[in-house]
């Protein structure tokens, strides 16, 4: 089942000329995990406002075009309601901090009491939560003191906790180190897991490699190729759209110039290993 | 020509330690890349090369002159810093009077001006951006922004920090470019970076911090391929290294190239 | 320690203090009837054992130093500067003693003067226990209990942290402008042109922030309509904090009324 259906859209912000959506027909499907990579400026950011209603609520300007989400129009959704039901994570984890809770604990929760649900029930879910993304440590710490990286997995944690339909996450980890990174992808790994719909967009080309079902590539407005992860990101003719292809591919062709074909181009380290070691070991004898 | 440290420590005013007893020593035109995870002092380490920071203990001497003895502003001459966030720093109205700015508080002659920023536009690829309101243009390219108003003032370091995080395959590209070039022409690039195969890529040097200190001064190969360092300093091997690593292969495979001839 | 952390959650906050577990909004009708009280009263016999009342119940809840602090400097500033000024601005024939063997000081322009300290004391001494014993968040609660907007509450409990945010921020341009050779320090005229470099990212980094910060609030169910939930609960007023605040309320009004008669009858 389609979670967004969009057919023929087009969008122009405030003041521009140009138009930042060009002739989008995508559909989105349930439990699927899609990596949205490509240029910057190409449009993956405004994508991501258009499927959570940012665009046309919070971001006017001219929406033409058919785009539906969970079955209605998105501009007959109730904005506050979509912001809630699609969840956001994006870069900058300072201003994911609501930047009025003492601890940790009751950052998270604030998503609930706005919505106002008992009490205990929040405590469960907050416990729970906090449980899955291993972050109990940082429960009774103060959200406005904790590191970057933390904080980015506070910030899923406050809206994993409201049991969102979809999750959109722009760039979670690009201010993060690798140890952080880490963390980062070892919740959205576990997110995977619960099998919701969910839609990354992230320049760390093999931790997408790693994760992502589907792969969508935007370059200038439009969608210019989208299938599974494995054909995608194997593919050469994606650096002619402006986008990176994993190293491990990069090498798989490589030896196919050589004449050392492997059994399919990998796109991450462990098909790179498996696959060269089905060629049946190594030139150091091995 | 160098950026010298010898046995510097430095504590915050609140007593707060972030470096101890570095050592270290940049010769001009070297490209080095640090390395290593977040709060392990790699900034407070680069801010000491410029006089942001002033040693606690021990000396910091950039060609010659001891930092301690100069302004920030004085020193910047010589070792120019790109902040992580480009919105730090930029505040005029268009790209090109962002990167005009500094030779003209320098009080340069018009031709230099002129001189000066049109090979920092040509280095950085911004051309169709000049006119534009740095507000209107997109983060990623803001930095080159950020980085060409630095270049503008010709320092004979440059130090960048984070550069590739958020960028495309064409900022990738024009920061290698960047690096190149500049480090062609005798300049010195030190860079901050996460990112482990443009590290391996780019960087002849690199040096590898893990609490407060330097644990480890030497090649891509040296570092990424000593477990012990990239446990340490809790980095990554480049992708390419990872699978060698997992296959068992010698010869401390870095390159993708390097892998094809090794595997039969 | 992470159970009684969480359990905490489920009883009402406290401070474990009689003072400080006051509901905030009873602090407030309780500081500010003693506080207008003096202004009314004017008079020294009552402003300063007053002034004494609010220094025991600052020991008392533990915030001696953090009321003591600001109210020792009012004290200094007010107090000092109206008893000496009264000693030039009223006439006087008692003369207790002369300053240095010449200045006069007179009984008269003395009371005078301590009458006047005193309900500016006992005024803003009660503001600044008030503030010195209540979180800001206790007080936004029970406001937004009482039928406040969470938006008006949210507002003024983040303005706190974006202050923080702003030095933050302000040193970081800072460094990053002298970063590039603009000098920050020395003559007036250095810095003054160091001045737009810096305010320009700052004022534009709150915009931006700002932006981000209300579309993630949003994503938070900030704008949702229904009723809110809250996680942290104070406990609810109990009698005899009731009667205190009473009591107090009725001291205000007979000290007004004692005052309207000295006045008119």
């Amino acid at each position: 089942m389609a979670v967004v259906k969009l057919k023929n859209v087009n969008y122009k912000y405030p003041l521009t000329e140009d138009y930042a959506l060009k002739d989008i027909s995508f559909e989105f499907e349930e439990g699927k995990f899609y990596g949205l990579i490509g240029e910057n400026g190409g449009g993956k950011t405004t994508l991501c406002s258009l499927i959570r209603g940012l665009i046309p609520h919070f971001y006017h300007g001219e929406l033409e075009g058919k785009a539906e989400v969970f079955g209605t129009d998105i501009r007959d959704h109730k904005a506050e309601e979509l912001a809630v039901r699609i969840g956001y994570v994006f870069q900058n984890p300072f201003s994911q901090m609501s930047g009025v809770k003492n601890t940790v604990f009751e950052e998270i929760a604030m998503g609930l009491e706005n919505l106002g649900v008992e009490k205990k029930e929040i405590m469960q879910k907050v416990e729970e939560v906090c449980r899955l993304l291993n972050i109990e440590e940082l429960m009774d710490k103060n959200p406005n003191e904790l590191s970057g990286g933390q904080r980015q997995r506070v910030a899923f944690a406050s809206i994993i906790v409201m049991d969102n339909d979809m999750l959109v996450i722009d760039e979670p980890t690009s201010q993060l180190d690798p140890h952080g990174t880490e963390n980062v992808f070892e919740i959205i790994r576990k997110l995977k897991e619960t099998g919701k719909t969910i839609i990354l967009v992230e320049h760390k080309i093999d931790l997408i490699a790693e994760y992502c079902d589907e792969i969508l590539v935007m370059e200038a407005g439009q969608i210019v190729c989208h299938g599974k992860t494995g054909e995608i990101l194997s593919s050469l003719e994606l650096l002619d759209h402006n986008a990176m292809i994993p190293p491990a591919a990069m090498w798989g062709h490589e030896m196919k110039a050589a004449g050392k074909t492997l059994a399919a181009i990998p796109v991450t380290a462990a098909q790179a290993v498996e696959y060269a070691r089905r060629r049946g070991g190594t030139a150091d004898g091995h | 020509m160098a950026i010298e440290l010898k046995n510097v420590s430095f504590s915050y005013p609140n007593g707060y330690v972030a470096n101890e007893n570095l050592n270290l020593t940049i010769e001009k035109g070297e490209r080095i890349a640090i390395v290593g995870q977040n709060g392990a002092g790699k900034t407070t380490a680069v801010k000491l090369m410029n006089g942001l920071n002033r040693p606690s203990e021990g000396d910091v001497f950039v060609d010659g002159v001891n930092t301690k003895d100069k302004s920030c502003a004085w020193i910047s001459r010589k070792v120019g810093y790109v902040f992580q966030n480009p919105d730090d720093q930029i505040f005029n109205s268009t790209a090109l009077a962002e990167i005009q700015y500094m030779p003209k508080y320098f009080k340069l002659p018009e031709g230099e001006i002129k001189k000066r920023t049109d090979r920092a536009v040509e280095l950085t690829g911004i051309q169709k951006y000049l006119t534009m309101n740095p507000l209107d243009i997109p983060y990623a390219i803001r930095k080159f922004v950020a980085i060409a108003a630095i270049i503008a003032t010709e320092p004979d370091y440059l130090i960048l920090d984070e550069p590739t995080a958020g960028q495309d395959k064409r900022g990738n590209e024009t920061l290698e470019r960047i690096i190149e070039e500049l480090g062609r022409e005798g300049t010195g690039v030190i860079a901050i970076s996460h990112d482990m195969d443009f590290v391996a890529a780019n960087f002849p040097r690199i040096i590898a911090m893990a609490h407060k200190n330097i644990i480890a001064d030497g090649t891509a190969r040296e570092i990424f391929w000593n477990e012990e360092i990239v446990r340490e300093a809790k980095i990554k091997m480049p992708q390419i290294a990872q699978i060698a690593s997992k296959l068992g292969l010698s010869g401390n495979i870095l390159f993708s190239r390097e892998l094809t001839q090794a595997v039969r | 320690m992470e159970r009684t952390f969480i359990d905490s959650f489920r009883h009402y906050q406290t401070y474990h203090n009689w003072f400080l577990d006051f509901n905030p909004l009873s602090k407030l009708n309780l500081l500010f009837a003693l506080g207008f009280a003096t202004m009314v009263a004017a008079s020294w016999e009552f402003g300063l054992p007053l002034c004494v009342l609010y220094c025991v119940l600052a020991f008392c809840s533990g915030k001696g130093k953090s009321f003591l602090k600001p109210f020792g400097v009012v004290v200094l500033i007010f107090g000092f500067f109206t008893l000496v000024i009264r000693q030039f601005s009223v006439e006087g024939s008692t003369v207790l003693f002369r300053l240095f063997g010449v200045l006069p000081v007179t009984q008269e322009a003395l009371i005078n003067g301590l009458d006047t300290a005193s309900y500016l004391l006992g005024f803003s001494g009660a503001v600044i226990l008030f503030f010195a014993t209540t979180q800001m968040r206790d007080l936004m609660y029970s406001l937004e209990k009482k039928g406040m907007s969470h938006e008006v509450s949210y507002i003024v409990l983040a303005s706190f942290q974006t202050i923080t945010d702003l030095k933050k921020n302000t040193a970081q341009i800072m460094e990053s402008q002298k970063a590039r050779g603009i000098e920050t320090e020395g003559s007036v005229i250095r810095r003054m042109k160091a001045f737009f470099p810096i305010l320009g990212p700052l004022v534009l980094g709150a915009i931006s922030s700002t932006e981000e910060k209300s579309i993630a609030m949003d994503a938070r169910a900030f704008s949702v309509k229904c009723s809110h939930t809250f996680l942290r609960e104070l406990r609810p007023v109990p009698l005899y904090e009731k009667l205190v605040v009473i009591l107090v309320d009725v001291l205000f009004l007979a000290v007004v009324g004692v005052r309207l008669y000295q006045m008119f009858g």
